[in-house]
Formats: C-alpha cells, sequence, structure tokens
C-alpha cells in the first residue's frame, strides 16, 4: 500500500487568507475575494490564470463550488468539492496536486470558506450538520443523539477517557500541546485566541464533555483561505521559494477508524484490538524518502487536543500510549524538537479544518514566519488521527 | 431470535417530553432492534458464520464478510467502557439532566452499546459491571440506559 510520490511533482503557489474571527460581511464572496487576492498576490498570478479550484465547505455554511466560482469570476476547466466536514482538508490538496499532475488544470485553487458565525453552536439542533446524527448508523463522530452523545465532543471525550484509561495517561499532561500551541498563536497575526495560557490555566479550565476541557477545544471561526497548487516547474518560475508536496497518502476509512481516537480504542464503530500504528511504516514517509526523524515541523488536525497525541503515535513520533510525556518539556515548542502546529492550531488559531496548518507549513518552509520561525524548516509533514498525510519540503 | 426472555427494567426517561427532533433514523436494518427495545429486549445481529456480534446494524458482517446474520438476544449486563459527562446541554430535551454521563458498555458477550447512565448519584468507573435499562419517553419511544449492575432486577 505505497503512499504516492509526488513525480510529477506539485507545489504549493501561494497561499491568502483573512484573519480569523467573526466576519462582519454576512456575504462570505468579500472575504474569499480578498483571501484569492492575497493568494494571487502571494503567487504572482492574475486570477484569469487560476482554471482549477476545489471547495471544501458548501452551503449553507460556505459557497458551493458553481457558486464560488460565478462570484469570483473564475474561468475553471476542473472544479470539484468535498463533503463539508473539517477533516477533508489534506484530501482536498491531494485532490489539487493530482489534478495539475494529470493536466487537468495549471493552477488549483483550494478554497476553504464558512461562516460559523451564522448558526448555532456546532452539536446543537440549528447547525448545519445536525442531520447526520440521523445518517443509517450514527453521526460522523459516533453522535447518538437520543441517549444524549451530541456533538463531535462527545465521542471525541469517549475515545479521550478510553485512551487514558488504557495506557494510564494523566489527562493534566495535554496542557503542554494547548499551552505550546498557544504559544504560537500569540506571534500570529491571524490567529483568533492571542492571550498567554499556562498550566495552572488549563488546570482551571472548566469542562466542557468531560474529560475534556475548554482549553482542549479548537475554537470555532468564520474563515476565508485560498491556496494555490499548481506544478512544481510552474511554480520554479514564480515569485516565492518552491514549496513542494514531496509525497502524500490518502484518508483512511472502514470499521477499524474512528475520526477521534487511535484504530482500535474501540470507540466509534471500530472494534479495540491489539494496535501497533505503522509509524515510520507509514506509505508517506516511504514515499517521501524520509523517517520522523527527518521531519523538521509538524502539523496535524486538532479538533481536540488529544488528537495531537494519537496523530504523534500514528506516525511514529512517539510509541503508542507515550505521546503524553512525549510533548512534555518543551519539545514541541517552537525551538524544541518538533514545532508542531505553530500557527496556533485550530485550538488557539481558530478551527479551519486545517487551512491555517496548511498556510503556516508554506510560511514556514519559505522562511516567512517572522516571530514564530523556526530554526530548522526544510520539511513539514501534514497529518491527521484518520490517517491521511503529506510532506513537504524543497527537494 | 434466541429464545432467553431478558426483559430490562423501563423506567421514564426524565428529559423533555417529545423525541421527535432526536429519535434515530429507523431503517429497514435496523428495525428489529429499536422494536425488540420497545419490548424491553436489548438484541444485536449476529453472524451465522462467525457468531461475531455487531451493532450498528449492517448488511454484511464486518469481520468475515458474511452476509448471513441473524438477531439474538443480549442479558443487557456488561462493563463500563468508557464515559464522558456533559456540563453544557446541546439540546432542549437533555438540557434539565446537564450534568448528564453517557457511558460506553462493552456487553457481556456482544458489542460495544451507547447509553446514558441513569443513576443520579454514583459515578461509573471503567471495569465497573452496569445493567442495561430501557428508559421510555412520555411520546413512548425507548432508548437504552444503563444502571449499576446487579440494581433492578
Amino acid at each position: 500500500m505505497p503512499g504516492v510520490a509526488s513525480q510529477n511533482r506539485a507545489a504549493i503557489a501561494g497561499v491568502g487568507a483573512v484573519a480569523f474571527g467573526r466576519f462582519e460581511s454576512t456575504s462570505l464572496a468579500p472575504p474569499v475575494n480578498i483571501a484569492l487576492n492575497h493568494a494571487l498576490e502571494d503567487a504572482g498570478l492574475l486570477r484569469t490564470q487560476v482554471d482549477g479550484m476545489i471547495v471544501q465547505i458548501g452551503s449553507p455554511r460556505g459557497l458551493d463550488f458553481d457558486e464560488m466560482a460565478q462570484l469570483l469570476g473564475l474561468r475553471l476547466r476542473f472544479a470539484s468539492q468535498t463533503w463539508s466536514h473539517g477533516r477533508f482538508c489534506g484530501t482536498v490538496v491531494q485532490q489539487a496536486a493530482m489534478a495539475v499532475a494529470h493536466k487537468l488544470a495549471d493552477y488549483v485553487v483550494c478554497v476553504c470558506a464558512y461562516r460559523n458565525s451564522a448558526f448555532p453552536r456546532h452539536g446543537s439542533p440549528g447547525f448545519p450538520g445536525f442531520g447526520e446524527n440521523f445518517r443509517e448508523t450514527r453521526g460522523p463522530h459516533a453522535e447518538t443523539p437520543h441517549v444524549g452523545l451530541v456533538a463531535p465532543i462527545g465521542g471525541a471525550a469517549l475515545a479521550a477517557q478510553r485512551y487514558f484509561h488504557r495506557y494510564a495517561v494523566d489527562p493534566l499532561k495535554l496542557s503542554a500541546i494547548s499551552v505550546a500551541q498557544r504559544n504560537g498563536a500569540m506571534q500570529n497575526s491571524l490567529a483568533a485566541l492571542r492571550t498567554p495560557i499556562s498550566k495552572s490555566d488549563y488546570a482551571a479550565s472548566p469542562y466542557v464533555v468531560e474529560p475534556l476541557r475548554l482549553l482542549d477545544c479548537s475554537i470555532p471561526v468564520d474563515a476565508a483561505v485560498a491556496l494555490i497548487v499548481t506544478t512544481s516547474e510552474r511554480a520554479a518560475d514564480l515569485n516565492k521559494s518552491v514549496v513542494n508536496i514531496l509525497a502524500f497518502q490518502g484518508m483512511h476509512a472502514g470499521p477499524d477508524e474512528f475520526v477521534f481516537g487511535q484504530n482500535g480504542l474501540g470507540i466509534g464503530q471500530s472494534e479495540e484490538t491489539d494496535y501497533v500504528p505503522a509509524g515510520a511504516a507509514e506509505p508517506v514517509f516511504r514515499a517521501a524518502q524520509l523517517s520522523p526523524r527527518d521531519i523538521d515541523l509538524f502539523y496535524c488536525y486538532d479538533g481536540f487536543s488529544p488528537q495531537v497525541l494519537w496523530t504523534l503515535e500514528r506516525f511514529g513520533f512517539a510509541k503508542i500510549g507515550e505521546a503524553a510525556d512525549w510533548v512534555q518539556d518543551g519539545r514541541i515548542e517552537l525551538g524544541g524538537q518538533l514545532p508542531l502546529n505553530t500557527n496556533g492550531g485550530n485550538l488557539s488559531e481558530g478551527h479551519t479544518n486545517g487551512w491555517g496548518h496548511m498556510i503556516e507549513i508554506v510560511r514556514q518552509l519559505r522562511g516567512e514566519a517572522g516571530p514564530r520561525q523556526a530554526a530548522r524548516h526544510k520539511t513539514a509533514l501534514w497529518a491527521t488521527t484518520f490517517g491521511d498525510a503529506i510532506a513537504f519540503g524543497h527537494a | 431470535m434466541r429464545n432467553t426472555a431478558h426483559s430490562l427494567e423501563i423506567r421514564t426517561f426524565p428529559g423533555g417530553a417529545s423525541s421527535a427532533r432526536l429519535r434515530p433514523n429507523i431503517t429497514t436494518l435496523s428495525e428489529p432492534f429499536y422494536a425488540k427495545l420497545r419490548q424491553g429486549i436489548l438484541s444485536v445481529q449476529s453472524c451465522e458464520r462467525c457468531e461475531k456480534k455487531t451493532f450498528p446494524p449492517a448488511p454484511v458482517c464486518p469481520a468475515c464478510h458474511c452476509e448471513k446474520l441473524g438477531w439474538t438476544e443480549l442479558s443487557g449486563d456488561g462493563a463500563a467502557f468508557s464515559w464522558c459527562r456533559y456540563q453544557r446541554s446541546y439540546t432542549e430535551e437533555f438540557k434539565s439532566l446537564v450534568p448528564y454521563i453517557v457511558l460506553a458498555v462493552r456487553m457481556d458477550g456482544g458489542p460495544i452499546l451507547f447509553g446514558r447512565w441513569v443513576e443520579t448519584v454514583l459515578r461509573p468507573a471503567i471495569g465497573d459491571r452496569v445493567s442495561a435499562i430501557v428508559e421510555r419517553w412520555q411520546d413512548g419511544f425507548t432508548s437504552l440506559g444503563f444502571i449499576r449492575g446487579g440494581a433492578g432486577r
């Protein structure tokens, strides 16, 4: 099951975003237009050169691809759109890489834009995704509303509790993640949450759904992000130093997978098994000819902080059950062994489904991250609890 | 359906009166589960080939891919596998119950099921013995709940 080495190499040409928070505009089109203009300027491209687009979040929170193209005046020969879930960020970038490799388009803009502020809280009946609770089996995060198991956090809390029990993990060790990511956000002008927090602030943070505290939860924001993918060859002719997509592997699915939790943890539909993560044997490493030790910067989907632990274990940075110890003592801070989610992540920059992480990867690898620039920035890995990954680098 | 007649205790659901907004999508596949639960009987699919017990209901055994799945009754007894406690309400129907606990339970001889922890004083710990009960809503809908093992039967 090899990962895809991006032979007909794809690269990130440009990125743009509007600061994450609450949009004053009740139309999404103006903020998306600003994000697109930033990305075009970043890449040194004209709007007329964009001939492909993949939209991640459609209506009603966002704009669907057809309306988006009309409103932005984009004339496209390749357009696509995914399920309106955060977990599709990496998948969209991968699809864009495949589209340019197969010459479906020269410049594919990936757009993620939505207004959460227009709706009630995620997980409550007025939120657009609430109907997914009534799929044939359960909601996408194991929601079972008639027994009170509602909102994504419920499944995440059950998984975290089981994980803490199974591996005898002290839940307070999660504080290292929340604090490290906030430290990054404090130096990021896009970020929604920029006030400092300490480990004792974490310990005093109220439970939302125990064992998860407020500071374990991502912060919902309105978002507008544009990221332009092209071939490495074309990217070399553009403004900025080339950030290549070295290799990737797809999102996993099936009876063993649960969005919040490791394989085999037993929550969701998955059975409890003696799961041993593939770690360094994950196909993305082989395809990129890298090992976890070669990764300078790590970015992962962090709807809830335990996902950082599970992703570090799945991709071989820490042994199973040991990531909570591994992240202590500054190891994941800027200046540590493996700085992670240096933008602040979904926890502190704002829940952008990972698009804020993608922008940060590009800025860090180019050396443009300003006060939060990491010393080593040759390679970065995007990875998720649910198995997809992308290796980025200059090579 | 194996004829072992384990009747679960039925209690009145103390939250919202109407289940209309939260009721599951009862399909051709899942209808037997909910029909039996209404009668106070807990049942799950059982693979005729490998005997794996499956929930939620599926057209094919996730373990061996056999398509011959029958239904089997469970005793309702099990062990707490995980739990979480809501300190905030996302739905009107559960608002008066906050803080409330949802359990994942490894059923004896069966799969892991979710249900509300109906006890009001005791807190569960992972590994504790628990027993299933049925919570009957005022509109007649029934949902799965759990109480301390050995009690109420």
